[in-house]
């Protein structure tokens, strides 16, 4: 049989070898069945979190359904490596709404989180949906500027994102705690979570950050650009020095609506331009995976 | 014959069926051990480089590992190339680390020549390179900074290069260079990129635009530019000004925090157009 005529049939036979783990084009791929029948990398024991020990590509041909709040369902300890969600959900039970006195409540008190990342180099996660984990969507271990996270969504979990590195393009929506804690956060959506919106030590800039529990954007020597803050417990803090411009705060609780810690840091073209240098007190060592927060 | 054993076995069965690395849409795999075999175009030898001799598409379908920071990876000897990388990393064996500006960035082992993907010189050539990391390598992870070469770079992750983490004529688009030893991103335009941690320059330009990009805790200078366009942009922390521009440049709705010695653009030249660039003005 001439090789052109197999490569026609190439499809045909990818089909007929069953369950398996690799793209055509040597991507591996990951779905419920070989999550729990384990070795998808060396050392992946059977079950949950799918253990990622070597460098690569790793894509989703299906979601992951995590069976209780306190699993995690991937432990990246590699890098570098890509994990596209192609798409697919990684599914927990936890259940997170906003109840009747507006505070973000969630039905699991677990600590599973969706994606670790426990590797010390780059680590990129992008385009599907992390739900209902009982901890963090994502948890960076790593001391660095190490993990690029885009087009992603992430809901109702115990927390959002906690990792150093950049984020993009990304929603968090109905989260216990904090939603996204990063270096730099660019045109997401952060909605709805029982915490802290955006909390950054670099750059925020260009998103939309809305009635979250407490503040909707922090930053630590930062630069705050074009967000739109609003409906949030507290509405903008920055620890100076940080430049805070052209965002628009308003509607959020108390009556401060951009909070400096001190007079080093340049605050204008905001909307409305009202700034007040009261003691911030800050702690961003300390996020907050899984507490309901009282909302304005 | 086990289930496993066969998934295993799937890359090899796959190359076997199709003689070479073809994927089903035509597009050329490369891989570890294709590399090392050579021949993934004609003329190229077994080991690195991979040696591209002819236009088309290429995708990496494993990561490439180069024995030592004196190895290319990919070197592209044809007009038009596009490589996929696919999710996948090129990796060389050099670490940086540092924590500039208040720590030098230091790369082992240093003096390397090796780069991640190269034309090797001047001629006419379109090259495309998308969606992976490069990382490692002695020298440039990304290296088309010759005349005649249009090279496009998107969502590439640089990290950890000897000396830059890219240099090219052409765009870069929605990729970071983080901890390279040099300067992160070299090229003729930058869009929604990041460049952070980066021993010298985080982002420099010449006669074209960079827009919505950030140059965070950078050696050198945030961002530079020669005779180009700098818009929408942040500068923070960096060891040096957060913008030397080179007039005629304009340098537009910037914003510069915690620059040294502060945050007040540097200019060569008295014809450049200052407007909105926060938080000073000269």
């Amino acid at each position: 049989m001439s090789k052109l005529l197999l490569r026609a049939f190439l499809p045909a036979i990818l089909a007929a070898i069953p369950g398996s783990l690799f793209a055509v084009d040597g991507v591996v791929l990951i779905d419920q069945p070989h999550a729990l029948a384990g070795g998808i990398t060396t050392g992946d024991a059977p079950g949950f979190p799918v253990t990622i020990t070597q460098p690569g590509s790793y894509k989703l041909s299906g979601p992951l359904t995590i069976p209780d709040s306190n699993t995690d369902a991937i432990l990246v300890a590699a890098a570098p490596v890509t994990i596209d969600l192609n798409g697919f959900s990684i599914n927990g039970p936890n259940v997170c709404t906003q109840n009747s006195s507006s505070a973000i409540s969630c039905t699991g008190n677990g600590n599973g989180r969706g994606i670790i990342v426990n590797s010390v180099a780059t680590v990129s996660i992008l385009n599907g949906t992390i739900k209902g984990m009982g901890g963090f969507a994502i948890s960076g271990a790593g001391s660095g500027p190490l993990a690029y996270i885009d087009h992603l969504v992430v809901q109702s979990n115990g927390g959002g994102i906690f990792t150093p590195g950049t984020v993009t393009n990304t929603t968090a929506l109905l989260n216990g705690g904090d939603a996204i804690r990063a270096t730099a956060v660019r045109d997401c959506l952060v909605d709805l979570n029982g915490g802290i919106g955006v909390l950054v030590s670099g750059v925020a800039s260009g998103n939309t950050i809305t009635n979250n529990g407490g503040a909707g954007l922090f930053g630590f020597n930062s630069a705050l650009i074009g967000n739109m803050v609003q409906g949030n417990g507290i509405g903008l803090q920055a620890q100076c020095p940080s430049v805070v411009f052209g965002n628009t705060v308003n509607n959020n609780g108390g009556s401060d609506q951009i909070q400096l810690s001190d007079a080093t840091c340049v605050a204008n073209t905001n909307t409305p331009d009202l700034t007040v240098t009261p003691p911030v007190s800050m702690s961003k060592d300390k996020p907050n995976s899984g507490a309901s927060a009282q909302r304005k | 014959m086990s289930k496993l054993f066969l998934r295993a076995l799937f890359p090899a069965i796959l190359a076997a069926i199709t003689g070479s690395m073809y994927a089903v849409d035509g597009v050329i795999l490369i891989d570890q051990p294709h590399a090392l075999a050579g021949g993934i175009t004609p003329g190229d030898a077994p080991g690195f480089p991979v040696l591209i001799t002819q236009s088309g598409s290429y995708r990496l379908a494993g990561n490439l590992t180069v024995p030592d920071e004196n190895t290319i990876a990919i070197l592209i000897a044809a007009p038009s190339v596009s490589i996929d990388l696919n999710g996948f990393s090129i990796i060389g064996p050099v670490i940086c680390a540092g924590s500039p500006p208040n720590s030098a960035v230091a790369c082992a082992p240093s003096g390397g020549s090796g780069q991640g993907i190269a034309t090797g010189g001047q001629g006419a050539k379109v090259v495309r390179i998308f969606n992976g990391t490069i990382q490692g390598m002695g020298s440039i992870g990304i290296a088309l900074q010759f005349t005649g070469v249009l090279g496009d770079v998107d969502n590439v992750t640089l990290f950890s290069n000897g000396v830059d983490g890219v240099e090219t004529f052409g765009k870069v688009t929605k990729s970071s260079a983080t901890l390279n030893g040099r300067n992160g991103i070299s090229a003729g335009s930058v869009l929604d990129s990041i460049a952070s941690f980066n021993g010298g320059t985080g982002i420099g330009v010449a006669f074209g635009t960079t827009s919505n990009s950030s140059a965070l805790n950078n050696g050198g200078f945030g961002i530079s530019v020669n005779a180009g366009s700098v818009t929408g942009n942040t500068a923070v922390n960096n060891g040096k000004e957060g913008i030397l521009a080179v007039c005629p440049s304009s340098l537009i709705g910037n914003t510069l925090l915690g620059n040294k010695p502060d945050d007040t653009p540097l200019l060569g030249g008295v014809s450049c157009a200052v407007s909105n660039t926060s938080p000073s003005l000269p």
